[in-house]
């Protein structure tokens, strides 16, 4: 991203100005830029040697790998491996679940992300703003496993608070876990509630290198609010939007399994709305722990998201304006 | 960090702290040195299992390696691995070839059959008859056969209980208060423990700390339960069916009345109504909140180890035909790595510990007079050495006898386990052996289907063994999945690899 790379960021804050395609190839530009590189090296070497020099291993997906014969010492055997993906209405329905959910989650995170950030915008000067910061930031580090407590505590039919509060009005209690439609919406509360933090806060960084004058001219000119936010704050902070949505579109056929399984409890009966590609995935392994298998599986949600972000960045790179850049590449 | 603290300040903190390194590295080494090492020359085999961490390992090896090394001449090293990373750790040893000899493996840990599969495991089948002669003899030729995969046997058997009498289990004092102590001990199916169960759930309403009558109903319709030798993906074949006909198990009479017993008793309320509540079940044991485990494995001296294991005296009565199953024979295996230098020495190894009690009790139970003392040596019963409370606290206690050999070797170690091992020798001599006794499914050709029936069965099988759906429907639904998951060409391959099997 350009805010994290480009010293000379424009002090009007805007990140469209200045942008330049290839801008790292110039001569120096490592030598300015030298402490961010410093900086950004353990994770460089990190993507380098695990997501790099482990390309290779595509190949396993396409054998049938035994470890001691090695990767390429295994017998070919084609698209074998990629057919429990597609031979039942379940792994087909595993397929739109992930989608499904995933575009929820990536709709309702944003929104929700933008508002939270414009929220600690508003009070940035506040003393209490790091203590919020950190309170909505801490829920990202606690384990599914724990979380998948917390919610049994609040849905448990006997005795979780949810129910016990429905029978002390009189309602009926609910089911919960044999009641597959409030999953969609619950999965979404506990997605939002875990991840808000970390995304609000890249909103509120873009936010914060917005140059005040504009809202001063703003206020001037009498705008409440929602349109401070919709006229000033939105068109700025848009390519953030966008990319943080191209880089999500990447992962769009990859589910937490934390969140899909304990959260879940694995209960069969919510399969239909909760049982995404990872979790089907398992369920299937478990039994023979198919090294190529997997492989394939990983394989398969690999190039759909590659394929979609091409795609994405084609249909962006197409309606952007000349001056106004939002595409990654 | 304090301001004045400079680079060179930094460079003589490290070279200080690599001198004391230094120096207690050195001490370590004489440390080793003072230690017995008269054996330093033999070959040493490294023996690989889970279990916790148990501060007295080191003498126990000590005493294991001295004592082999006048019998095979080779010492032993015990490595045990945390239970929870075992399965993940045994993977990644195996994975990169490193040096070992010895690990437990079996169908549900540290997978047999994958390592088989793997090339990671040397086959016995020549080396055991020559190397390991009683241990070999120790058991019938039907049941090494079981351990035959690919044609050929690639795990040492530990003999313990190798069949499967299922049956219920009750805390006494709650049959004890309801009076119906005889009906239990005649029962003889398990519609039988209808009346009782009703018996039980009228005392459980009026009593204050048990809030169910039985926590978990699932076990009733494992496939052992209604004479059945269950196979790989749902396939069953009847225990007495010489034909050895596959049968798709959802589909046979005996499942639809499981699932119809199921159903009954959880709309009962005899089990939490609550199925995601069903996975606290041991918890909730121990908390004393239920009476009943409606089906579990019954065996001699299984009392005592249920009340040692979760508290509460119980009864139990064996209502399954006891069976030996493939699966069963191969629960507990010891294999010999592939990357091992002294195959041979291992084997002899595994003679040594499944034949010399007296070293096998040593790796199970420690050194006599530092960790266990006879209580009564003519009935081979042990009690925790120097008045310990518990064999917990005396230093070493893996508790996993049946992981590293012959259980009928074991000294017992409750009052009421002594004669266990005989009965439990009777009971396994005297089961019928199923008519797949030996037959090990070889998945390759239906991995596909496999795969998606494993997927489907969670879904549409576990509604039906908690008794959460309408039989009819989920029966139906069940078996729709399973055809659309292709479980007949996965039943057709087994019949065939069956019939090949019994003409070979």
């Amino acid at each position: 991203m350009d805010i994290s790379f480009n010293q000379s960021l424009p002090k009007t804050g805007s990140l469209r100005a200045g942008r330049e395609r290839f801008a790292f190839l110039k001569r120096d530009h490592f030598r300015r830029n030298l402490t961010w590189f410093l900086m950004a090296l353990p994770a460089l070497v990190w993507i380098f040697v695990f997501k790099y020099l482990t390309l290779f291993g595509v190949w396993i997906a396409f054998t049938n790998y035994k470890v001691r014969r090695g990767v390429f010492g295994s017998e070919f055997v084609g698209l074998d491996n990629f057919r429990f993906l597609f031979a039942t209405d379940t792994a087909l329905r595993a397929t739109f679940n992930t989608i499904g959910l995933n575009l929820l989650f990536i709709a309702g995170g944003t929104i929700a992300a933008l508002f939270l950030a414009w929220l600690l915008y508003e009070i940035y000067a506040s003393k209490l703003t790091k203590y919020y910061q950190t309170m909505l930031l801490l829920p990202r580090f606690i384990s599914w496993v724990v979380v998948g407590y917390f919610v049994y505590a609040l849905l448990a039919t006997d005795n979780g608070l949810i129910n016990m509060f429905l029978r002390s009005i009189g309602l009926p209690p609910i089911q919960w876990y044999n009641s597959p439609q409030y999953w969609s919406g619950i999965l979404l509360l506990v997605s939002l509630w875990s991840g808000m933090g970390i995304s609000s806060l890249i909103y509120l960084s873009g936010m914060l290198a917005i140059d005040v004058q504009l809202f001063e001219s703003a206020r001037i000119d009498g705008a409440n609010k929602w349109q401070q936010f919709k006229y000033v704050v939105f068109p700025m902070i848009l390519p953030l939007v966008v990319i943080n949505l191209l880089l999500s579109t990447a992962y769009i056929l990859n589910a937490d399994f934390g969140l899909f399984f304990q959260v879940t409890r694995n209960q069969p009966l919510l399969y239909p709305t909760t049982d995404v590609l990872d979790t089907y995935i398992y369920r299937s392994l478990i039994v023979t722990q198919n090294v190529s298998m997997a492989a394939a599986a990983q394989f398969y949600q690999s190039i759909v998201g590659f394929v979609l972000v091409i795609v994405f960045n084609w249909i962006v790179r197409r309606i952007e304006r000349a001056d106004e850049p939002l595409s990654l590449f | 960090m304090a301001k004045g603290f400079s680079r060179r300040d930094f460079l003589k903190g490290m070279g200080i702290a690599a001198a004391a390194g230094g120096v207690s590295l050195t001490g370590l080494t004489r440390l080793a040195k003072a230690s017995p090492s008269r054996f330093q020359d033999l070959p040493r085999l490294v023996y690989i299992y889970p279990g916790a961490p148990q501060p007295d390992v080191q003498r126990v090896q000590d005493a294991l390696s001295e004592y082999m090394a006048e019998r095979i001449g080779a010492t032993i090293e015990l490595r045990a691995l945390d239970w929870g990373v075992y399965n993940d750790q045994i993977g990644l040893i195996n994975a990169s070839a490193e040096v070992y000899d010895l690990a437990f493996t079996a169908p549900w840990i540290n997978n047999y059959y994958n390592n088989v599969n793997q090339e990671y495991l040397v086959p016995l089948q020549d080396l055991l008859p020559s190397l390991a002669p009683s241990y070999w003899a120790s058991m019938t030729p039907a049941t090494w056969e079981a351990a035959r995969v690919a044609g050929g046997i690639y795990g040492g058997i530990n003999q313990q209980i190798f069949v499967k009498p299922f049956g219920p289990y009750i805390r006494t004092d709650i049959l004890e208060a309801v009076g119906l102590g005889d009906e239990f001990a005649n029962l003889t199916s398990y519609e039988d423990l209808e009346p009782l169960m009703a018996a039980i759930k009228e005392y459980v309403d009026q009593d204050d700390t048990l809030t169910h009558v039985t926590y978990n109903l699932s076990p009733l319709n494992v496939a052992e339960n209604w004479g059945f030798d269950p196979q790989d993906a749902l396939l069953v074949v009847r225990s007495t069916d010489e034909n050895a006909q596959v049968l798709i198990y959802p589909q046979t009479d005996e499942f639809r009345q499981a699932s119809e017993l199921i159903r009954r008793w959880y709309q009962a309320g005899y089990a939490p109504q609550d199925v995601a509540q069903w996975g606290e079940m041991d918890a909730a044991w121990t908390a004393g909140q239920y009476a009943v485990r409606v089906s579990d494995i019954v065996k001699p001296g299984g009392n005592a180890e249920t009340e040692a294991r979760w508290g509460w005296a119980v009864a139990s009565k064996a209502i399954a035909e006891p069976l030996l199953t493939t699966g069963s024979v191969t629960a507990t295996l010891n294999g010999i790595s592939s990357t091992s230098a002294n195959p041979e020495l291992a084997v002899r190894y595994l003679e040594l510990v499944n034949t010399d009690p007296v070293f096998f009790n040593t790796l199970c139970k420690g050194l006599e007079g530092v960790h266990w003392e006879w209580a009564d040596q003519d009935q081979l019963l042990v009690r925790p050495a120097n008045g310990a409370a518990s064999f917990g606290d005396t230093g070493y206690n893996p508790n996993t006898d049946w992981m590293f050999g012959n259980v009928f070797n074991s000294y017992y170690t409750d009052p009421t386990q002594v004669g266990a091992w005989p009965q439990t020798a009777e009971l396994n001599r005297n089961a019928r052996p199923s008519p797949v006794l030996g037959f090990t499914f070889d998945r390759t050709p239906v991995e596909t289907e496999i795969a998606s029936i494993s997927a489907v069965r969670t879904e549409f099988g576990d509604p039906l063994g908690s008794g959460v759906v309408d039989v009819d429907e989920g029966l139906a639904r069940l078996n729709q999945a399973l055809l659309d998951a292709g479980i007949e060409r996965v039943r057709d391959e087994m019949q065939r690899q069956i019939d090949a099997w019994k003409s070979a």
